[in-house]
């Protein structure tokens, strides 16, 4: 123990304040129990006097065993009272008493000198294993704290110390995470900034070339009529890209606030199917809606509908003339499942856990209007309400989305 | 810091002609708060991964840190502590106690340990669980989603600092997986809980943040889903 806190001082005082409150206790005890004695063994002297006093030629032993009576202790008083030997005389004079005050004390001191040295003992070996260990821990923190975060302390026992000491590497590990997942962050930003600069790289190439022709073969009007439509095209998926980005933006950095009101499935859905009835139409698919149209969703309508309309949009991508997209929904006591399958063209399984990757491309899939974006919004906003999305797919017999979200009665 | 590394794990049965690897240099990282999956087919070695790097098998060579501790150099006895304190399992067949109540069996890991539950992270839990009514039922009382709800909560009572999930779904029908898994994916992101679930569905991805293929015994990163 080199240097001691103020707690282990303040607790060492107060034992021995105890000790020294406990040896005073036992002066006063031991000060009534001489006392106590001394009355008795007086008594009983004054008795044996008396009788002597009384009955000058009886025998010696007589005097002993012979029952006494008032007289004989009135008779030994007096006489005993003037040689000074009585009840309340100083204890030192009486040699009985003496010797017993003398016995007791050595006793009684012995007793209370082992018991506080135990206690002591105890305490000294208990608060010299406590600091050890906090000095150790000490050492780890300061390591930890200097840059090494590799640094944990030992807490691989059981104890109240070390449950403490657990909590403390929770705790760096959690720091250390951080730092980790800051290093991350940054990739993935530097990641997602080639893959966008990419992804708008393509279409300005096209748009560059576009107006190349445009301006060499001014004359011909159905060029121009042509090309400015597939200019047309490509601006929209500029636009479609940057948009996109943007809510993707928003909902990373948790600027959106969910205006979450509940809403009925059904309507939510019939407002999602409506804006690809035409597109569905055109190419001879069916979109079908089913289940209760009690079951309400505690969400945000505008971003749920984004998400639901990226879902649906991809199963009409993926199915061939003449598909199908069922979209289904249940209620159960912990959930509300919203489903969409389709019976297109399905999910390889290279794919699989690949979709919901931003800017994902397939080797598989022959569909290249996508920008890889729809998914991984559809995901990030499903997460927003704490939900998940998940798919399961065969090729060539179709694909099943299932969106899950917890029935929420707070927050 | 990783919570989680993985350093050329082997482990091989038999000898000889008929020695068989079930992990051929396995390395990976887990970063806390993680949701991995790890796929593959049968036989293919993930439940063998899963029990060695939950430290329930030994491996033949290779290490495991869990928060930066080598568990295969402790001794037994402070494994077993270690193991209590810093994995949390989930398994195909629930294995609840039988004989304790729901709220019994949550609590039980830290009883082991001397602590006293806190008790509002445990009516947290029972209420995300939905088995607040049902807290004083035995698990004989229970359908197989609730049982495995209630072992979702025995994992996650003790904070672990990783959750070891061995086909949790493999006993339910695909509603209950339904609700366990999004309970799992919940449970992850609100207590930056690590999870590791192994599943064995290849036409199947559920929304974990990265995910691991396994085949034969090797090990392929798939790679970081959206986030």
């Amino acid at each position: 123990m080199k240097t001691m806190g103020k707690e282990t001082r303040r607790m060492l005082c107060w034992l021995l304040a105890i000790c020294l409150a406990a040896a005073a206790g036992l002066g006063i005890l031991l000060f009534y129990m001489t006392n106590d004695f001394q009355k008795t063994i007086v008594e009983h002297d004054y008795g044996t006097a008396g009788y002597l006093v009384n009955h000058p030629d009886a025998n010696v032993a007589a005097a002993f065993t012979k029952d006494k009576t008032d007289s004989d202790l009135e008779a030994g008083r007096q006489a005993l009272k003037e040689a000074g030997y009585h009840e309340n005389a100083d204890p030192r004079l009486i040699p009985a008493a003496y010797a017993y005050l003398k016995h007791t004390a050595a006793w009684l001191g012995g007793m209370l000198f082992s018991i506080f040295l135990a206690v002591f003992l105890t305490v000294w070996i208990y608060i010299r294993k406590q600091n050890k260990a906090i000095a150790k821990a000490d050492i780890v923190i300061t390591r930890f704290l200097s840059g090494d975060t590799g640094q944990r302390i030992d807490s691989e026992e059981t104890g109240d110390w070390y449950s403490l000491f657990h909590r403390i590497n929770e705790l760096a590990a959690i720091l250390s995470a951080q730092a980790e997942h800051e290093k991350q962050t940054r990739v993935f930003l530097q990641d997602m900034i080639s893959d966008v600069s990419h992804q708008l790289k393509t279409p300005l190439a096209a748009l560059k070339m576009y107006d190349e022709i445009m301006a060499q073969e001014g004359m011909d009007s159905e060029t121009i009529h042509a090309f400015s439509q597939k200019s047309l095209r490509e601006i929209r998926r500029v636009e479609d890209v940057v948009y996109t980005l943007l809510k993707i933006a928003k909902l990373d950095a948790g600027t959106v606030r969910m205006e979450k009101a509940e809403e009925n499935v059904e309507m939510l859905l019939k407002d999602v199917t409506e804006r690809f009835e035409t597109l569905a139409a055109q190419e001879a698919k069916e979109i079908v809606l089913s289940g209760n149209s009690e079951v309400s969703l505690y969400c945000d309508a505008l971003w749920m509908s984004e998400a639901l309309g990226n879902v649906v949009k991809n199963a009409l991508e993926h199915t061939g003339k003449g598909g199908k997209v069922v979209i289904s929904w249940e209620r159960t006591p912990l959930l509300t499942n919203i489903v969409v399958e389709d019976n297109g063209t399905g999910i390889h399984q290279e794919d699989i856990h690949n979709i919901f990757k931003r800017f994902y491309r397939s080797r598989f899939s022959q569909d290249t209007h996508g920008i890889g974006l729809g998914l991984p919004l559809a995901k990030s906003i499903v997460e927003a309400h704490q939900g998940t999305i998940s798919v399961t797919s065969r090729v060539g017999r179709g694909s099943r989305f299932v969106l899950s979200f917890f029935h929420l009665t707070k927050e | 810091m990783n919570i989680l590394e993985v350093q050329n794990l082997c482990k091989t049965y038999g000898k000889g002609e008929a020695e068989v690897r079930a992990l051929d240099h396995v390395s990976f990282s887990v970063g806390k708060g993680e949701f991995i999956a790890i796929v593959g087919e049968s036989g293919s070695g993930k439940s063998t991964l899963l029990n060695v790097v939950g430290a329930l098998d030994n491996p033949t060579s290779g290490k495991v840190r869990i928060d930066d501790k080598d568990i295969f150099s402790m001794p037994e006895k402070k494994l077993t502590v270690f193991r209590r304190q810093n994995i949390g399992f989930i398994f195909q067949s629930f294995n609840l106690i039988p004989e304790l109540n729901v709220e019994q069996n949550i609590t039980f890991p830290l009883l082991l340990d001397y602590q006293k539950p806190d008790q509002k992270y445990v009516e947290e839990l029972l209420e995300i669980l939905g088995l607040k009514e049902r807290r004083k039922h035995l698990p004989s009382q229970l359908s197989g989603g609730q049982q495995q709800r209630v072992a979702i909560g025995r994992a996650l009572a003790a904070r672990p600092a990783i959750i070891m999930a061995d086909e949790p779904t493999g006993n339910l029908d695909s509603k209950n997986s339904q609700e366990v898994i999004t309970l799992l994916k919940s449970m992850s992101a609100k207590y930056r809980q690590t999870i590791l679930m192994i599943t064995h569905n290849e036409n199947h991805a559920d929304a974990s943040d990265r995910v691991l293929r396994m085949t034969d015994g090797r090990l392929k990163d798939l790679g970081v889903a959206a986030r």
